[in-house]
């Protein structure tokens, strides 16, 4: 009867191996966590895609859909750099908030890249990511030329209408789609010392200006002659609404 | 009997995710000793059930946002895969380009027109997603397909996996790397020293490779194809390799296409504007067209009518009968 009871309790505890094998022994510890949040505005108000704006040619129009890919973004302190995250796709309508666990640490800066670099992007097969990465087949959602394989780093469409009337129906459609490696662009941001110990967190707001993409004092785009783009089709379009893209990010 | 529940339970645990039943074997591809090895990627040897689920997918309509087109739709087997139409979208626009034959992509090195796709495997995820082709995505076919047939259980056995982007674009260039064709009249006079072949088509294969025509410089043996991009002088609105370099000097070049099996893979050239070989022999005869990065190889040939009909004569014995006609290359419904 002993040697039952016995049993019964080795054959419990060795079922309770196996279900639990991999439960998380470790006492919690506190995350410590940089958030990154990304605001989209236009002439410094909150950007709205109900909205008409205009450009500096009197042009009138909408914007109804902005994606990017942010891509290697570290800390640096002094010559010492730490990734905190490799690749992330947004959707930038309205203010989003890209959080990440990191390690205690101390830094005056950080950089990213918009876009994919090179070594991610060209010869890259993306069906080797598991879905939930940015960078799959069906993470990428839509950003991946299939016939001259890469990522699409930026895509800016909307509408516009060129009368300037202010009843007038914006009727024709823009569209920037923005790749390939020459347009990769990596942004660096002053921090000032920023010191993380375990369990702390800093936000960093980061306005995204999308009226530098069409309103810029040393390149505005005339929507009645540049409103089309997929890169290889006008690569110098591509290349001026690449240089205003990332002129529009400012560490708040 | 305690004994016994203990073994299932833990028999269970450690083999639950195993796929019972099927069991896949590796598979070597019939090439001639004439072409080189191929270098299989890794990951991607040929195996039974890798070739059976790539030929499935091949001739799957449900990899169509409507539900009625394939690849073997563009890609029809006596045709040498190809459709026999000028261009093969399904809409309107300036991309629309004449369907390329299939045969003996295990050794291009690169695909597409303009050379933009590194691998066979990449190439698998265009014509899925190209909205003027299938038209649909990678979620949506792993959504229709997964519990359809025997997917999940092949791909459990082929790749050890289940159904997902890695498994189709693996296994469609499975099925494609074993679409080797080397078995025409010309290979069996010119490497294996037939005697069957006319002082016609002689005539035209000295032709071919003369100094004269240069045509084999750019269709070079084995495969009729250097896989480098030449324009011919066709002014159209396609600018071919300029797309993907940016460079107006490569405005109307395009990937030198393999010349097997182009009897019948008519109508002919990028945009399908020649409708015979005749034509396109006259075509190079007088010298091709006139768009200014034309290969100045491309020019006045003089040919006489005899050496027109040579031309066309030897061309007609690049088709590989056997390779069109093969069963293994056709879907189960078509068999």
């Amino acid at each position: 009867m002993k040697m039952k009871i016995v049993n019964n309790y080795f054959f419990v505890v060795l079922l309770s191996v196996f279900f639990m094998a991999c439960g998380d022994d470790n006492p919690a510890t506190p995350e410590t966590k940089v958030h990154l949040k990304f605001i989209p505005t236009f002439n410094g108000q909150p950007l709205s895609i109900d909205s008409v704006y205009t450009n500096a040619f009197g042009q009138q129009l909408r914007v109804e859909n902005i994606q990017f890919y942010l891509s290697n973004i570290y800390t640096h302190n002094g010559s010492d750099s730490t990734l905190l995250k490799q690749a992330f796709l947004f959707t930038l309508l309205e203010p989003q908030t890209l959080s990440l666990n990191v390690s205690p640490q101390t830094f005056s800066s950080l950089s990213f890249g918009v876009g994919v670099p090179g070594s991610l992007n060209k010869n890259v097969d993306p069906s080797q990511y598991a879905n939930s990465n940015p960078l799959s087949v069906q993470g990428s959602n839509g950003m991946f030329w299939y016939w001259n394989t890469g990522y699409i780093f930026v895509k800016v469409e909307g509408r516009y209408e060129l009368t300037g009337s202010p009843n007038a129906p914006l009727m024709d459609s823009y569209a920037f789609h923005l790749g390939d490696d020459p347009l990769y662009r990596v942004l660096h941001f002053n921090t000032g010392n920023v010191s993380l110990a375990e369990g702390d967190s800093r936000t960093f707001n980061i306005e995204v200006a999308i009226d530098s993409v069409f309103n810029r004092p040393v390149d505005s785009i005339d929507l009645s002659i540049d409103n089309l783009t997929h890169t290889t089709s006008n690569f110098p379009l591509a290349e001026r609404v690449t240089n205003n893209f990332v002129s529009a990010f400012h560490l708040q | 009997m305690r004994i016994l529940v203990f073994f299932f339970l833990v028999a269970g645990i450690l083999f639950g995710c195993a796929e019972p039943g099927l069991q896949d074997k590796p598979i070597s591809f019939k090439q001639p000793h004439y072409f080189p090895p191929i270098n299989f990627p890794e990951g991607n040897e040929p195996t039974q059930f890798r070739f059976e689920l790539g030929k499935k997918l091949f001739y799957e309509k449900q990899l169509s946002k409507n539900e009625d087109q394939s690849c073997a739709s563009c890609h029809r087997l006596p045709a040498a895969f190809t459709d026999g139409r000028a261009v093969s979208s399904f809409h309107e626009n300036e991309f629309a380009r004449n369907a390329p034959t299939l045969g003996n992509l295990a050794w291009s090195p690169y695909f597409m027109s303009e050379g933009g796709v590194p691998t066979l495997e990449l190439q698998a995820l265009g014509p899925i997603h190209e909205k003027h082709e299938l038209a649909l995505n990678m979620e949506g076919v792993i959504d229709r397909l997964k519990s359809r047939g025997n997917y999940s259980a092949l791909s459990q056995a082929a790749y050890g996996r289940e159904l997902d982007a890695f498994v189709i674009t693996r296994a469609l260039a499975c099925f494609e790397r074993a679409l080797i064709s080397g078995d025409s009249k010309f290979d069996r006079y010119y490497f294996l020293k037939s005697n069957d072949y006319s002082e016609l088509e002689k005539r035209g294969m000295e032709l071919f490779f003369s100094e004269r025509t240069q045509c084999g410089s750019c269709h070079a043996l084995p495969f009729f194809t250097d896989y480098q991009f030449y324009s011919l002088g066709l002014e159209d609105a396609d600018i071919g390799l300029e797309r993907r370099t940016y460079s107006a000097a490569d405005r109307g070049k395009f990937k030198t296409p393999t010349l097997r099996n182009i009897e019948l893979t008519a109508p002919y050239m990028h945009n399908g504007s020649m409708s015979s070989l005749e034509e396109v022999v006259s075509f190079y005869n007088n010298g091709g067209g006139t768009r200014s990065t034309k290969d100045s190889r491309v020019k006045a040939l003089n040919f006489s009518k005899e050496e027109e009909a040579a031309l066309v004569a030897f061309l007609k014995t690049l088709t590989d009968w056997n390779f069109v006609q093969h069963e293994k290359f056709l879907s189960a419904e078509e068999d």
